[in-house]
């Protein structure tokens, strides 16, 4: 394409002075060779310094250093890191350094580019607040109905047994205590169930392989289905690298989903099925997929399907499930997502963006020690995610 | 309970739900019969004779009560039997004509009759139920076979 005259001398004269990124070029040394305006408006004097005492006003290179990465390694490294803005507060920044190639193949300079990025990770932060929020109203909601089912066990309980001590009907009141009891044991049932729900699990992330996982909770299931003529198989296409993962949780999610998977098959008129269990890499993300060419979804069912006590499973389910396997995906930076069509199967995918799973509490050392400085700090409580690894 | 009373039949996979109501609408002088499965209503629609009302359950474990009434829209002779929508989870302005059949995604089924929110109240449900099988306030045993405008 004819880029026009002027555009081109703009992008080579003014292009560095003008944007609103902080651009530094250094050296192998680290030393600052030049910068533009936005980035010397913000750190100050650089001239002879290095960039870490510029920006973290160390005396010693940071343990872990992406320029050091880029010089090394010769390919653009991405990280998020955690400074000050000009107003010199707590700032969130997202680092490229990119590394200047002569034609022998030597690396005599890198460009470090560093955005805040601070309004949009409070966007994120207020996105996941508000997500929260919905949950919590989804719960009440769900337990409202929860209750209401309850009690009009309880009160068709009583009526049958009033109208049978009325009418002399001993098998209305054998029946119409049974009922009394059903709802009283459902009660119990569905208070464990909440409680068991809302209790804050301490996370316990560890480095795990998602595939061996996945075979664990399929074995689960594989001989009892099998009996049915329901088949279980874990697919990987492609080697899938381990990921921090709460096994527990994570474990439960799959359980869930697979039991649901099952159960569909179960519930479809062709008798004999099939659920597929599989993980994939996919656009950075660590992707767990339960496929079932069961009874599948209908809108009403979709649309309620993360409600609290909504089940399709009778008194066999509490509802609670679904809003378990959320709970358990957003713990880890994730969301799930369902397709479904009725008569022909359901496929349900717990996605795990790889740049937002928590951290485990005791890092490999691999990762840097504690001083290494540059990792983005987690400032609002939530959990610990992994620091983007670079491309 | 008289043989030629009117029928009304309930599909709900709740059994306490359809125990309660089988007995209430029995106390008011129905036959009534409880199913929790539609395959079991469905059986007992084909060695017939028709139920006057019925009222369906909208969440069951054989698939939901929506795809239930669409079957039950399409069978032949069924066109007149009205049939009364109970649910706990969806609201009432879901089953009046337009947004219907948004939810079917089908622009020509017609919507239910009624529509009773769990938990049902009684009086409602019979009042509801009365209203249908006695339309012009008088009793009839035979409205299950006539036509509806």
């Amino acid at each position: 394409m004819n880029v026009p005259p002027e555009i081109r001398s703009w992008l080579g004269e003014s292009l560095f002075d003008a944007v609103p990124v902080n651009i530094a070029v250094i050296d192998p040394d680290f030393r600052v060779v030049t910068a533009n305006p936005s980035f010397t408006q913000l750190f100050g004097e650089w001239e002879g310094r290095r960039c870490f005492e510029v920006y973290k006003d160390r005396a010693h290179k940071c343990l872990v250093c992406p320029a050091d990465e880029a010089f090394s390694r010769g390919e653009l490294q991405v990280r998020e890191e955690v400074g000050r803005n000009r107003d010199g507060e707590p700032a969130q920044y997202l680092v490229q350094v990119i590394p200047i190639r002569r034609a022998d193949g030597s690396i005599p300079f890198c460009v470090e580019m560093s955005t805040d990025i601070t309004g949009i990770r409070r966007l994120e932060q207020e996105m996941l607040e508000a997500e929260r929020l919905a949950a919590v109203g989804q719960t009440i909601a769900g337990l409202a109905h929860g209750i209401k089912n309850i009690i009009t066990g309880l009160e068709g309980g009583l009526y049958v047994l009033k109208t049978g001590l009325k009418k002399g009907r001993a098998d209305r009141l054998e029946s119409g205590w049974e009922m009394l009891e059903r709802n009283v044991a459902r009660i119990s049932a569905l208070s464990k169930g909440l409680l068991s729900f809302s209790k804050g699990q301490e996370a316990h992330v560890e480095p795990a392989d998602p595939a061996l996982l996945a075979e664990e909770v399929a074995a689960l299931y594989r001989d009892a289905a099998a009996l049915e003529g329901i088949a279980i198989a874990v697919e990987v296409p492609a080697p899938v690298p381990v990921a921090n993962l709460d096994l527990a949780q994570v474990h439960d999610a799959l359980t869930n989903l697979v039991s649901n998977a099952v159960d569909a098959c179960r519930m479809s008129e062709r008798g004999a099925g099939r659920v597929t269990l599989r993980v994939i890499e996919e656009d950075g993300a660590l992707v767990f997929q339960v496929e079932d060419d069961g009874v599948g979804m209908d809108a009403e069912v979709k649309r309620k399907l993360f409600t609290t006590f909504f089940t399709t499973k009778g008194k066999s389910g509490t509802g609670i499930g679904m809003l378990q396997v959320r709970k358990i995906a957003h713990a880890h930076g994730g969301r799930v997502t369902a397709t479904s069509e009725p008569g022909r199967g359901s496929c349900f995918r717990l996605v795990l963006p790889r740049d937002r799973l928590p951290r485990p509490l005791r890092p490999p050392d691999a990762a840097g020690s504690p001083d290494g400085g540059e990792a983005r700090e987690d400032s609002h409580g939530e959990a610990p995610r992994q620091d983007d690894p670079g491309r | 309970m008289k043989s030629n009373a009117p029928r009304v039949w309930m599909l709900d996979d709740e059994a306490d739900v359809v125990s309660y109501l089988v007995a209430a609408l029995e106390d008011e002088g129905y036959e009534a019969r409880g199913f929790s499965e539609p395959s079991a209503l469905y059986e007992a629609l084909d060695a017939g004779p028709l139920p006057h009302v019925v009222c369906l359950d909208i969440l069951l474990q054989e698939g939901s009560g929506l795809s239930v009434y669409r079957t039950l829209r399409g069978r032949p002779g069924f066109k007149a039997v009205p049939i009364i929508m109970v649910s706990g989870y969806s609201r009432r302005e879901e089953f009046q004509d337009g947004e219907f059949q948004r939810l079917m995604g089908d622009a020509t089924i017609p919507p239910p009759e009624g529509f009773v929110e769990k938990p049902v109240s009684l009086p409602e449900l019979l009042a509801l139920v009365a209203q249908l099988v006695y339309p012009s306030g008088e009793e009839a045993s035979c409205c299950a076979q006539k036509e509806r405008p």
